[in-house]
């Protein structure tokens, strides 16, 4: 079953991600052909002239844009994902959603999953479009000599370090989606004002974890990120507060949703 | 036989409203029942708890001997008031997804309605009117062999011509173990198609009859025993 | 043919006298197959159990027999259709008379009326 809400979900969600990234895409592109012209604009600098002048200055702006649209991609990316989880789950759709032969923990695997490849994707595009800008203003043999010089200090903790970061990604990947999948779900128990229901859940935990993390600082002493060995006590804390509270977030879903459920 | 569809003693608050008291229930199989009430009198409710969409304060409900639950919903084909469809979706993409979803659909049928209704699978749903909406919601869930079919309004917002379709539609789809509940304010458009009745008043069981026994004993048909039992 | 209801009376007496005028008037002949109970219903847009209440009924009273495997079939036993025509005949007149009598006339002044119309 879960394939099948995957497909359905997948297809529910493309519409609104398409256009962004397509956008994006087309942004990133027209960006490095002014990146282009920026540059070679810079490297004659014994003449300038007004037209020079103002081709880097347009796109100087126009390359700030593209900096913008890069930090909305993020921000839609969470939107669509708690405006597609609100409609089908919570809306009139849920009508739909609910009475479709299947377990509601499966629904919200489907939405967690759909949410956590589009954050994939959204990354994933994003650090190729930085890589297009740069391409072609370093050699690869230069490459060479600064892959030497990372191998030569590269150790233990740098592995760890590595290991640690991406796991860290994976687990705020699915901590942010089910974060809001709970607040919405939270909010789906007030009468009225769903909607204020939902923020308000969002703020309490908000509030939560953020007294969470004073007391973990207190705790382990420590917020410096690099310089313990390997890891700092508040690393490996946060990292274990982001899982628990992930899955915390899923079984406080789970139990609205399927032993809580009140669509008006 | 086992009952289809069973409440018993179920009780819904909404805040400070009760909007189902204390209501026991069977629907057994083969019957086609009408579910009647003035607006507000909680029959909508009565469905969406039969369908998981809301859960009860207090009683339980069994369909076909199974608590509420993802084997149940498979089993109960559910009409809601609502339009629970997507916008963006076309007409046959949606019944891909009825495809996917539920074993017991029965894509043919529900495309060959469509024919009959002249609506045209390639068109999305946003381009239709509200009551060509209501019909395609409805062969969706008539395209169904379900065993208990849950039916809120089916046929509140169309024409005549097209109701009589939908209620022949209603009659000759629907299998013969099965039963179905329809919920309307529209009793006379029914009447002939029921064979038991529910007057729901204010949350309680205010009777549950046959039809041909209401004419029996009153000398009336059901519509004028409700406009007199539900006199305002 | 088309259904009609009235709200006074039960629907599946109403179906049994509209079969039973069908197969009076000869559109349902003796011995010939009736339609099943499904086709009936959906015909007369009325509830398959209504519908099969009728029926019964009218098995009951003999004018239809099923066969288990076959279906339901009008009786061949044409002096019980006739006899039941007579009856509904019957029933027609006195009805006709009660009217009458309503209208001020007596029975022989019914009667005079009626071979004036016919004879003409």
């Amino acid at each position: 079953m879960l394939g099948k809400v995957l497909k359905k979900d997948f297809n529910s969600t493309w519409r609104f991600f398409l256009p962004l990234l397509g956008g994006y895409v087309i942004a990133a592109v027209v960006g490095k052909v002014l990146f282009e012209i920026l540059l070679s604009v810079m490297d004659s600098s014994g003449h300038t002239s007004m037209v020079s002048e103002g081709i880097a200055v347009f796109s100087f702006f126009y390359l700030v844009i593209c900096v913008i649209y890069l930090v909305s991609c993020y921000l839609m990316t969470s939107v669509f994902v708690v405006y597609d989880f609100y409609k089908s789950m919570v809306s009139d759709h849920g009508y739909l959603t609910h009475t479709l032969p299947v377990k509601t923990r499966t629904l919200i695997w489907s939405k967690v999953l759909i949410a956590v490849l589009w954050q994939v994707v959204v990354n994933g595009i994003v650090s190729l479009s930085v890589l297009l800008i740069f391409t072609g203003h370093f050699s690869w043999l230069h490459m060479d000599e600064y892959f030497r010089l990372i191998s030569t200090y590269w150790d233990g903790t740098s592995t760890a370090r590595v290991i640690y970061t991406i796991i860290n990604m994976i687990v705020e990947s699915f901590h942010r989606p089910l974060l809001f999948f709970a607040c919405i779900a939270l909010g789906q128990q007030w009468k009225e004002h769903r909607i204020i229901g939902a923020i308000l859940a969002y703020m309490g935990i908000s509030v939560a974890s953020q007294i969470l993390n004073a007391f973990a600082i207190a705790i382990t002493g420590s917020k410096e990120y690099f310089v313990s060995f390997p890891f700092s006590g508040y690393m490996i804390f946060s990292m274990i507060l982001g899982i628990v509270t992930s899955a915390a977030f899923f079984l406080i879903t789970d139990y609205m949703l399927s032993k809580n459920l009140n669509l008006e | 036989m086992n009952p289809l569809l069973t409440y018993s003693n179920v009780t819904k608050q909404f805040g400070s409203l009760q909007a189902l008291k204390d209501v026991s229930l069977t629907i057994e199989p083969g019957h086609i029942v009408g579910l009647l009430g003035p607006n507000g009198s909680g029959k909508t409710t009565l469905l969406k708890i039969a369908c998981g969409l809301l859960k009860p304060s207090s009683g339980t409900v069994s369909v076909c001997g199974l608590p509420v639950g993802p084997q149940s919903k498979l089993r109960v084909s559910y009409l809601p008031d609502k339009n629970y469809l997507s916008e963006w979706m076309k007409v046959s993409q949606i019944i891909d997804l009825f495809h996917d979803f539920y074993s017991n659909f029965d894509r043919n049928k529900a495309y060959e309605m469509l024919g009959r209704l002249d609506i045209s699978p390639k068109q999305k749903l946003k381009t239709l009117s509200k009551g060509t909406r209501e019909k395609v919601q409805l062969i969706l869930v008539m395209s169904r062999s379900a065993d208990l079919y849950l039916l809120d309004e089916p046929i509140g917002g169309v024409d005549p011509a097209a109701r009589d379709y939908i209620l022949r539609t209603i009659l000759t789809n629907y299998n013969e173990q099965g039963s179905i509940l329809i919920s309307t304010h529209l009793i006379s458009d029914v009447e002939k198609v029921l064979d038991q009745i529910i007057f729901l008043k204010n949350g309680l069981v205010a009777l549950q009859s046959s039809v041909d026994d209401v004419r029996a004993q009153y000398q009336k048909s059901v519509d004028e025993l409700f406009r007199e039992v539900f006199q305002c | 043919m088309t259904w009609h209801f009235d709200n006074d009376r039960p629907i599946y007496t109403q179906l049994l006298e509209q079969i039973l005028f069908l197969i009076i008037s000869g559109q349902y002949p003796p011995g010939s197959k009736l339609p099943s109970v499904r086709e009936l219903a959906s015909e007369a847009s009325v509830n398959p159990n209504t519908m099969q209440r009728a029926l019964t009924e009218l098995e009951r009273m003999g004018l239809v027999y099923s066969q288990r495997t076959s279906g339901r079939f009008v009786t061949e036993d044409e002096a019980m259709i006739q006899r039941m025509k007579d009856s509904m005949g019957k029933d027609k007149i006195l009805a006709l008379f009660k009217d009458m009598e309503q209208l001020g006339y007596d029975a022989d002044q019914t009667m005079e009326l009626i071979h004036k119309i016919t004879r003409r």
